[in-house]
């Protein structure tokens, strides 16, 4: 069985210059991989780093798989990927207790949640029954199989992929299910020099073998403590509550965000700091994060599906209505226009 | 584009339509083709100024030029280049026509004739009246405030006109008015998108739609109930007929009748009184051949009363058709005089005094009346007022006196009918004091009537005013003579009581100055502002000499008597006898003086030449008042500005000395006295850059953060690296001071802070630099957000309070008697 780190067992927190290089590291090494999406790269580091799980949600071709394997492959630590299929079984997941003749007892085989990183293929062509054994998992970051809980390693991080295009016979993913994934983002299509540039590099062969770990689990596990200690100045903290009220009451969305919502929110906005090599939240990340991290998470009314509102646009939009904390244009109110 | 030129033209329109209003105090219609020419002009320079996208002052600047040009061409000085370009001389012609038609304005009434300075205004006017509806209403997009140019417009013939004006000109004005707004909404709603009816259908721009029509239905009711309402409602009808009828109750004793039709003058002549101008009535025209007509008489007061002279009752007056006393018998040979006509036409003077010139040899009377003439006072009188409407002739002498052969003339007798009957007066010590030392040593009559005449100089502090000064005597004319202001009643009386004084038979004349010459014929408009009054002194074979004591620089139409120049005037001789060949007439002079005349108006200000240092002064400190107030919000930036940029001082103030030691950091939350100095350095910087950019009107979101506010400056603006830096500095500051557990070092926020406001400053036109310096806006709208707050804030106590008083109140009684039951 593989070793096991609590929460508490993250080590000592690292200085932010230290911090940044081995993020510059990580991302650079990404990048060999994924090339002209330092943003995507950078959102996907930072839900690692933010103790979160990432789905990664796009068209076919654009490199989604490529990124959970070379962040993956960035870090020297356990990996594991599922190629979701309908017929991918719970105990697939999570592990199975198989009857050991010798001993004459039940062995626990864990299952492929055991990783540090868990790259979850085409989630979305998986049972529900099989999806949600995945849900302990990454809320609570531990397994129950036969009664036994098994706690699940630090870092832990789940990222999945799915294709929104083709949605025959696949089951898309549950509101409670969304809500677990910190972030949601979408590749997209790479700029034409970047395409061009994939042309040459990758044509030979798959980048992906030439990558070799920049990091291993136990710097993470120090980034993760260090990220932690990001300071969050109390109007920042109203700033987020707001932002998770404002999706509740806003007549487009007949879904807000959950509390769990801001709680990511924040924690990814740190991670996100620190990668900047900032010690404290500015509403700057927490905007640039509005998006990636709830967008996913709420449902638009009948209207504003109608209307061809996407949430994306949505919650950007409610964003921008959202007085920053501290503001004081002149006396502190309005849209100051000149 | 095409929109905005209809509103354009329907804004010209809507100006041309209210000068329909013009028409009513304007005689002939030469305004028309000014008032066209000058909106003509407005628009078509305004629409092309915006075709070639001129901003909105500068559309305003190039019809202002262009209203010059047209002016200039128009109303030629005669020294243009190419005939429209104007040189200091058209300006000078300009100056010239505008004081003229100030004159015209104070001295003409309505209808009021063609005149070459009143068109010229009007076409200034309302050009002017053009260039601000158009840049109100299409330059700005405020079609509503472009009612207040018109309006002016509007208010000014109803202000001028005496009688209320006909209703047309303003169902006029107010369609055309109604027609720019309607014009400029429906380009308002096109701008914002297709219209549809109901059920989907595509709605053509100018096709009403169901809601234009409720608009119509109120625009119409309410141009309906403002020219129905005044019109129903008999007071509001206060014409000028109304307001004559109410002077002649009020004064009563006039001796003057009067009718409803006309207006007459009041032949009393007081020490006492205040005048008030009203708005000019005609009175009457006069052709004369004379190139110089002297005073026309109306009336002679002789009686001496307490407070001056009237006319004596008892008259021996004959009937006009036994003929007239021959001015000339029993005066020298050698006295020249000329002989003149005159045709005089009653417009809406209707009195029993019929104006008349001084020795009259012949007198046509109009018909109607029965005329009696008194051999003694000249005056030909009926017995009733007919003189409206009609005219008379006549023929009279113009004596041209001498001063050396009036000090020749004999001595009086006591004998004389003339001096009998004109030397009564009221004895009081004071007077008797004054005039015996003004004529002491005086060795013949007519020097101490000059010597009396001079005493009214404004060398001994006499003025013109409408209003006398009160005073505690008990007897007006000593009160006159204490307060030494009043107009030509007081100057004739006191003077005829002076020289009865010292026993020389004298009387009061009341009448009318020439008035103004129409166009450059024989024809002078005399109005109620000519009346005058002045004296007249017995010489032994002369006659009866006229003298007039009253400033003649207040006086329009003052006559110039060879004999004795005005005391007001600097007299070149003390003689007389050189300046008696120039009789001229004074053309120029303030308002006339209205003698008795007083129409209900407006006070008219104290014009005396002694208080021009005063109202300068007044003038000046209002400026700087003007100018402190003004100054007010610059100042307060400024102020704000100053204390900002000291909160970097009190960082270091703050902080021990730097010896390169870190300064403490308590994690646990709190702030130490230097980090909170740190943040409100940094808070105080980035305010001022914020209060910067409202000045300068950039764009402030609330919901942009410091960092990203800086992005967007620099990317858009395309800051020079310098500023940009700064403003990227400013931002980072703020941020950490706001969200970061220690501030960032505040030395140089300050350097940052100038650097930042500089590089935005140049980013900006000149126009709007120079308004943020002058009103900075940030400070206008903290002021303003401060006001509302404050109001807000007391309507809410006051709400408060009213409820619980309203608890307070017992409930019904009903309520209490079922509580006490129950």
């Amino acid at each position: 069985m593989t070793a096991q780190h609590t929460l508490d067992e993250l080590g000592a927190p690292m200085p932010a210059e230290q911090l940044r290089e081995t993020a510059e590291a990580i991302v650079g090494n990404i990048e060999r991989v994924i090339e002209g999406k330092p943003a995507i790269v950078r959102l996907a580091l930072a839900v690692l780093l933010a103790e979160g799980h990432l789905l990664i949600e796009d068209v076919p071709g654009v490199g989604k798989t490529k990124l959970a394997k070379a962040l993956a492959r960035s870090i020297d630590c356990s990996v594991r990927r599922i190629q979701f299929t309908p017929d991918l079984l719970p105990s697939d997941v999570t592990g199975v207790s198989v009857y050991n003749q010798e001993n004459r007892d039940f062995e626990f085989k864990p299952g492929a949640v055991f990783a540090n990183l868990v790259v979850g293929d085409e989630i979305n062509r998986a049972s529900p029954k099989t999806q949600s054994a995945l849900l302990e998992c990454m809320e609570e970051r531990q397994v129950t199989v036969d009664g036994t809980t098994f706690r699940l390693q630090t870092p832990f991080m789940v990222i999945a992929t799915q294709n929104p295009i083709e949605m025959e016979g696949t089951y898309p993913l549950p509101e409670a299910q969304r809500d677990r994934f910190t972030a949601r983002i979408a590749m997209g299509y790479p700029s034409p020099d970047a395409e061009l540039t994939m042309l040459d590099l990758h044509g030979a062969g798959d980048p992906l073998d030439e990558l070799s770990p920049v990091s291993d689990a136990d710097t993470i596990r120090r980034l993760i403590a260090t990220v932690r200690r990001v300071h969050v100045s109390e109007p920042l903290k109203q700033y987020a509550v707001d932002i998770v009220a404002t999706t509740r009451q806003s007549p487009d969305l007949r879904l807000g965000a959950s509390p769990r919502a801001g709680l990511q929110l924040l924690r990814t906005a740190r991670a996100v700091a620190a990668l900047e090599g900032r010690d404290y939240v500015t509403p700057d990340d927490l905007q640039a994060l509005v998006v990636p991290v709830l967008a996913h998470r709420v449902i638009p009314t009948p209207e504003a599906q109608l209307a061809r509102r996407t949430t994306d646009a949505i919650v950007a939009d409610l964003v921008r209505r959202i007085p920053v904390p501290g503001a004081r244009p002149g006396d502190g109110r309005g849209h100051w226009q000149g | 584009m095409t929109q905005r030129r209809a509103v354009a033209l329907v804004a010209g329109a809507a100006t041309l339509l209210s000068t329909t209003v013009l028409s009513t105090i304007f005689d002939l219609y030469s305004w028309v083709l000014y008032s066209f020419l000058s909106i003509a002009v407005v628009v078509i320079v305004s629409i092309c100024a915006r075709a070639v996208r001129i901003p909105v002052w500068g559309q305003g600047l190039a019809a202002l030029a262009a209203l010059l040009l047209l002016v200039t061409w128009t109303f030629p000085s005669g020294h243009e280049f190419l005939r429209v370009l104007p040189s200091a001389s058209t300006f000078r012609h300009f100056d010239a026509l505008l004081t003229q038609a100030g004159q015209d304005v104070q001295r003409l009434a309505v209808p009021v004739p063609e005149r070459v300075s009143l068109d010229f205004l009007v076409a200034v006017g309302v050009g002017l009246v053009a260039i601000a509806v158009d840049v109100l209403a299409v330059g700005m997009r405020h079609p509503a405030l472009a009612g207040l140019p018109l309006l002016a417009l509007y208010s000014v013939p109803v202000a001028v006109h005496p009688d209320s004006v006909s209703w047309i000109p303003f169902v006029l004005s107010a369609a055309g008015y109604l027609w720019l707004l309607m014009t400029d909404h429906i380009d308002r709603v096109r701008r914002w998108g297709r219209r549809f009816t109901g059920d989907g259908r595509d709605i053509d721009t100018w096709e009403p739609s169901p809601l234009a029509a409720a608009g119509r239905r109120v625009g119409f009711a309410a141009l309906v109930l403002a020219v129905v309402v005044p019109l129903l409602v008999p007071g509001l009808s206060t014409g000028v007929l109304d307001r004559i009828a109410a002077y002649n109750s009020g004064t009563g004793t006039g001796t003057g009748g009067t009718t409803q039709l006309g207006t007459s003058i009041n032949p009393i002549s007081t020490l006492r009184g205040s005048l008030r101008l009203g708005t000019p009535i005609n009175l009457f025209q006069l052709r004369t051949s004379d190139p110089d007509p002297g005073y026309l008489r109306t009336a002679v007061a002789d009686q001496i009363t307490d407070n001056g002279f009237k006319p004596r009752q008892s008259r021996q007056a004959q009937p006009l058709a036994r003929g007239l006393v021959e001015p000339t018998s029993g005066k020298p040979s050698s006295l020249k005089y000329q002989r003149y006509q005159a045709q005089l036409t009653g417009q809406r003077l209707d009195d029993r005094y019929l104006p008349l010139f001084g020795n009259p040899t012949t007198v046509q009377a109009p018909g109607g009346a029965n005329w009696r003439y008194d051999a003694d006072t000249g005056v030909v009188a009926a017995d009733r007022p007919a003189t409206a409407g009609r005219s008379w002739r006549t023929n009279y002498d113009s004596f041209d006196f001498k001063a050396k052969d009036l000090r020749a003339a004999p001595a009086l007798s006591s004998g004389d009918p003339a001096v009998k009957s004109n030397t009564e007066v009221r004895h009081i010590p004071q007077i008797t004091d004054q005039v015996d030392k003004l004529v002491r040593g005086k060795a013949n009559e007519y020097d101490r009537v000059r010597a009396i005449l001079d005493f009214f100089s404004p060398k001994n502090h006499f003025k013109y005013s409408l209003q006398t000064k009160a005073g505690t005597s008990g007897s007006a004319i000593v009160d006159f003579l204490k307060g030494r202001q009043g107009y030509c009643e007081q100057y004739a009386s006191a003077m005829a009581w002076m020289t009865r004084e010292a026993g020389i038979p004298s009387r009061v004349v009341v009448g009318y100055t020439h008035g103004t010459r129409l166009g450059n014929g024989t024809t002078w408009q005399i109005t109620s502002h000519e009346a005058h009054a002045w004296v007249e002194v017995w010489f032994p074979t002369f006659g009866w000499v006229p003298f007039d004591p009253t400033p003649s620089t207040e006086v329009s139409g003052s006559a110039v008597f060879g004999w004795a120049p005005n005391p007001s005037e600097p007299d070149p001789s003390s003689s007389g006898g050189s300046t008696a060949g120039q009789s001229g007439r004074k053309e120029t002079g303030s308002p006339a003086d209205a003698g008795q005349h007083g129409g209900a108006g407006v006070n008219r200000a104290d014009g005396g030449s002694g208080s021009g240092s005063t109202v300068w002064l007044y003038w000046a400190l209002g400026a700087v008042v003007l100018v402190g107030l003004l100054a007010v919000p610059a100042a307060r930036r400024g102020m704000l500005r100053g204390r900002r940029s000291r909160a970097e001082d009190r960082v270091l103030a703050v902080s021990p000395a730097s010896d390169g030691d870190p300064p403490e950091v308590r994690v646990d939350g709190g702030d130490d006295a230097r980090t909170a100095a740190g943040r409100r350095a940094a808070h105080a910087a980035w305010d001022e850059l914020v209060d910067t950019m409202v000045d300068l009107r950039y764009e402030v979101p609330t919901s942009e953060t410091p960092r990203a506010m800086a992005a967007r400056l620099v990317r858009d603006e395309s800051l020079p690296a310098g500023p940009a830096d700064a403003v990227r500095r400013l931002a980072l500051a703020e941020e950490r001071a706001r969200y970061a557990r220690t501030p960032a070092d505040a030395a140089g926020l300050r350097d940052a802070s100038r650097q930042a406001r500089t590089g935005l400053a140049e980013r900006v036109p000149r126009l709007r630099r120079f308004g943020a310096t002058i009103l900075p806006r940030s400070v206008l709208r903290r002021w303003r957000h401060a006001i509302s707050d404050t109001v807000t804030a007391v309507a809410a106590r006051v709400t408060g309070w009213q409820q619980a008083a309203h608890r307070l109140v017992p409930r019904p009684l009903r309520t209490r008697r079922a509580d006490r039951t129950g």
